[in-house]
């Protein structure tokens, strides 16, 4: 009963929190803002590693093909939270910033033997800046301040399915609905206020497809490689423009009153991946991931900066300690480190904004039926404080919840 | 126990959910700054054309303002201003002990400590009975250039050297004993049983000052309500001898009646001076003739006038854009003020049309009325005092209406119709700065 409420239960909590979803970096005013780089189960430990991760107990976000592997009367649901404190900083300021995440709510579920489905909510990009810039008032030595703030991001809501065709053979497809309001207000203080309220609506429909393909056994190891391709798409936007005075003597005077304005179409690249996992001996599980999305062929046009292609770069290794020393605690535990280098997709004054984390994570079982707490730690930093640009320094604790139920076990007992 | 861990998490993260950024929205977030674009301009404008001039109102409605106001000033600018008061007094008490017998009459004037001018000036003040009926030839309201036929054998006078400030101080103005005796010959005689028998037979007063001298003009408080500490009336003194050695003294007090029934005649001569050419309500003297002055007078109504013609140009800058702040400033001429003739701290200022009729007084976009400000600093080269006028909902007026209004200021006394202050105002200063906002 309580299995059944659960997945519910997310739901409508992950409604309510990612109204209050909150991220506090300057690039977010590019393009449709930071991506989400929570990972499902404990993939965020292993460097956001995950095309060719098979896992029939948890959810792998990067590759649908991993549904295939699900077990029979098997139910997998996944909440996870991330907090990051970070401190931003150019040549001469430094600001710091907490923040608090909701990254995903995920289930995924049989179909029928060598067939899963997974349908889950997540954040897709986030949106959260306040930047001030000082302006001159023409005609005089005066100076006024304009406060430039965004807020919200893109949501996305995916349903994928993935298949094993043959004992070895994965094959999976990943359809995600983006949506979600990027709002922009602009304020100017100057004897009156003045507020310029943009809610910037974007939607569209993204497909990705993946493989997993398992090598025969070589020396004993297992290896498996995965790839995914994410096709192009392209997302529509409105935007509703609302622009106001409040007046010395505090009154409001509108200017302009729900303005609806088309806006360009976003574009999102094609982008491939490529992962190869390998169980190098009951212990040890290594991964490597390459991805590549081609924005420079998206064509967009951009004020100061242009997109260009971004790779990404990742390494994970989980140790687990073997069967027979599973008389300790300590021993039940997965143990992870990873490594992950993302070129980034702006270059902003001929400098392109690189970020790279490393990770340390544990698999912590709760219960015998393979529950786990994924905790992860992951320090790295975006851009560089070079050319005028912004460095961010990030601490990030994330915490999936993910459980296995036996859904259509314990439906008997209703 | 699942439940219990989610639901612990869930606390836990959103009790640190927090934005420190929009704690402080006057913190400045440079980071970033450089990669921002966007379309706003501010920019300020100060080079408006402005057209001035001077008026006067066609007369002032001067009853019902609880101040007798009096007195004679000359002035270079302003020419020769005189005020003189009517009024009608009465007593609802008709009763006098039979064994009374009348001692004497006389004015008691009570200073409300309105004073303009050269308060150490000697002054005359006559008091002359009214020989018609307090009433106005048409309508409720007598104006400044009312008047009504009065005996020119005064009653009585004083020559004095006021003390407006001091509050134990009065004037008295003896009257005639004749008039005073005959009024209590006609209470005691049941004559006059009430206040109506009494304004039939005592039309009113008036007080007319020494228009021939230049010294000030002083405001004295009057209401309907007799026996008041601080008001001002004809009184009337009686004594009734009942035998002891106490003080046997007594007085009836007649105040006005009402307080539509006193008012002021201010007058003024204008010959000889730079604003001498007022034909009627509608003339403007351009500063052009008097020198890029311009004048404003309370009691007289004479009004400085501000046009901005080209404010709603501003509307073509841009297709949306708005003022952030509208100031008129303005400095009044350098000596035209002194302790004798002092600045007010805020003047008053109304919206008139071209033909110089009221349409309202100034108000800020919240609809509060908006006042000229005055701002000194007590340097010694003076340079920093003038006026400042938030224009903000004049402007904002002007550029949201759909027609060309072709509105103007007026600068006034706050209770212009009670005072007789007055300003010059250099036009050589003025000037709109408007901080415009456009995207």
């Amino acid at each position: 009963m309580l299995k059944q409420i659960l997945p519910l239960v997310f739901i409508s909590i992950s409604n309510a929190f990612f109204a209050q979803n909150n991220t506090s970096t300057p690039y977010s005013l590019f393009g449709l803002g930071v991506e989400n780089k929570t990972a499902t189960g404990g993939l965020t430990g292993l460097g956001n590693t995950g095309f060719g991760q098979k896992n029939k107990y948890e959810i792998n976000i990067y590759n649908p093909a991993n549904l295939g592997n699900i077990e029979q009367k098997s139910f997998l649901y996944e909440f996870g939270v991330n907090g990051v404190y970070s401190e931003i900083k150019n040549d001469d300021t430094s600001d710091t910033h907490n923040d608090a995440n909701i990254s995903h709510v995920a289930i995924a579920f049989p179909i029928k033997k060598g067939l899963g489905v997974s349908l889950g909510l997540l954040p897709y990009t986030k949106v959260g800046y306040d930047i001030d810039i000082l302006n001159n008032i023409e005609g005089s030595t005066d100076t006024y301040i304009t406060r430039v703030s965004g807020l919200g991001g893109l949501n996305k809501f995916y349903l994928s399915g993935g298949m094993k065709i043959t004992e070895n053979l994965n094959l999976g497809v990943d359809l995600s609905f983006l949506f979600g309001s990027i709002d922009q207000e602009t304020q100017v203080y100057l004897n009156s206020s003045v507020f310029i309220s943009d809610i910037n609506r974007y939607n569209g429909i993204k497909l990705k497809t993946g493989l997993q393909y398992t090598l025969p056994k070589i020396n004993g190891k297992e290896t498996t490689i995965g790839a995914v391709i994410e096709f192009p798409t392209s997302l529509s936007g409105t935007q509703t423009r609302n622009s106001y005075k409040i007046t010395s003597s505090e009154t409001q005077i509108a200017l302009e009153n729900e303005v609806e304005n088309e806006l360009d179409s976003f574009e999102l690249p094609l982008a491939y991946g490529f992962g190869i996992t390998s169980l190098l001996n009951e212990n040890i599980t290594t991964s490597f991931d390459f991805k590549k999305l081609l924005w420079e062929n998206t064509n967009q046009l951009q004020n100061n900066e242009r997109y260009v292609n971004q790779d990404i770069y990742a390494f994970g290794l989980e140790y687990k300690p073997t069967q027979r020393n599973l008389t300790t605690y300590w021993n039940k535990i997965k143990y992870r480190v990873g490594f992950n280098y993302n070129s980034g997709f702006l270059n902003i004054s001929n400098t392109q904004i690189n970020s790279c984390f490393v990770s340390v994570g544990l698999g912590i079982p709760i219960t015998k039926d393979k529950t786990n707490f994924n905790i992860s730690y992951s320090y790295g930093k975006e851009g560089t404080i070079d050319n005028n640009l912004i460095q961010e320094n990030f601490h990030k604790i994330t915490l999936n919840l993910n459980f296995v139920g036996n859904w259509f076990k314990k439906r008997k007992f209703l | 126990m699942r439940f219990v861990i989610i639901s612990m998490v869930i606390v836990v993260f959103s009790s640190c959910s927090s934005d420190e950024l929009n704690s402080d929205k006057l913190k400045r977030y440079p980071v970033g700054s450089d990669f921002i674009e966007n379309d706003i301009q501010v920019r300020v404008i100060d080079t408006f054309s402005i057209k001035t001039g001077t008026f006067k109102l066609d007369s002032l409605v001067t009853s019902g303002k609880n101040r007798i106001l009096l007195g004679s000033v000359i002035d270079n600018d302003f020419g020769h201003l005189t005020a003189q008061s009517y009024f009608e007094v009465r007593n609802s008490e008709f009763s006098i002990d039979t064994d009374a017998v009348y001692d004497s009459i006389g004015f008691v004037l009570n200073y409300d400590h309105y004073h303009y001018g050269d308060t150490t000036q000697i002054q005359t003040y006559k008091i002359h009975r009214l020989l018609e009926t307090v009433k106005p030839n048409e309508g409720d309201d007598f104006y400044s250039t009312s008047k009504l036929d009065y005996d020119t054998e005064p009653l009585g006078e004083i020559v004095f050297t006021p003390r407006p400030n001091r509050d134990t101080d009065s004037l008295y103005i003896p009257m005639n004993d004749e008039i005073g005796k005959d009024i209590f010959n006609k209470i005691l005689d049941n004559d006059i049983n009430n206040s109506d028998d009494f304004t039939q037979f005592f039309k009113g007063l008036t007080i007319v000052p020494n228009t021939s001298s230049n010294s000030h003009i002083l405001g004295f408080n009057t209401s309907k309500v007799t026996n008041t500490e601080k008001n001002s009336s004809m009184r009337l003194f009686y004594t009734v001898d009942d035998g002891d050695s106490e003080d046997n003294s007594y007085y009836i007090d007649f105040a006005i009646s009402s307080l539509s029934k006193q008012f002021n005649a201010i007058k003024t001569d204008l010959i000889g001076t730079a604003i001498g050419g007022f034909e009627d309500g509608e003339t403007i003297i351009s500063s052009n003739d008097t020198s890029n002055l311009i004048f404003s007078q309370a009691g007289t109504g004479i009004s400085s006038r501000i046009e901005i013609p080209t404010i709603k140009k501003l509307n073509e800058i841009s297709d949306i854009g708005t003022a952030l702040s509208a100031e008129l400033t303005f400095n009044p001429l350098k000596g035209s003020y002194t302790n004798n003739k002092p600045l007010k701290d805020s003047l008053a200022v109304y919206v008139i049309d071209n033909k110089n009729r009221i349409l309202n007084q100034l108000a800020s976009t919240n609809g509060d009325a908006s006042y000229a400000v005055l701002n000194q600093n007590d340097d010694e080269f003076d340079s920093q005092t003038f006026y400042s006028i938030d224009l903000s909902g004049y402007v904002e007026e002007i550029l949201n209406s759909s027609y060309d209004l072709n509105y103007a200021l007026m600068i006034q006394f706050i209770g212009y119709d009670k005072t007789v202050n007055s300003l010059v105002i250099d036009n050589n200063e003025m000037k709109l700065t408007v901080n415009y906002l456009n995207y």
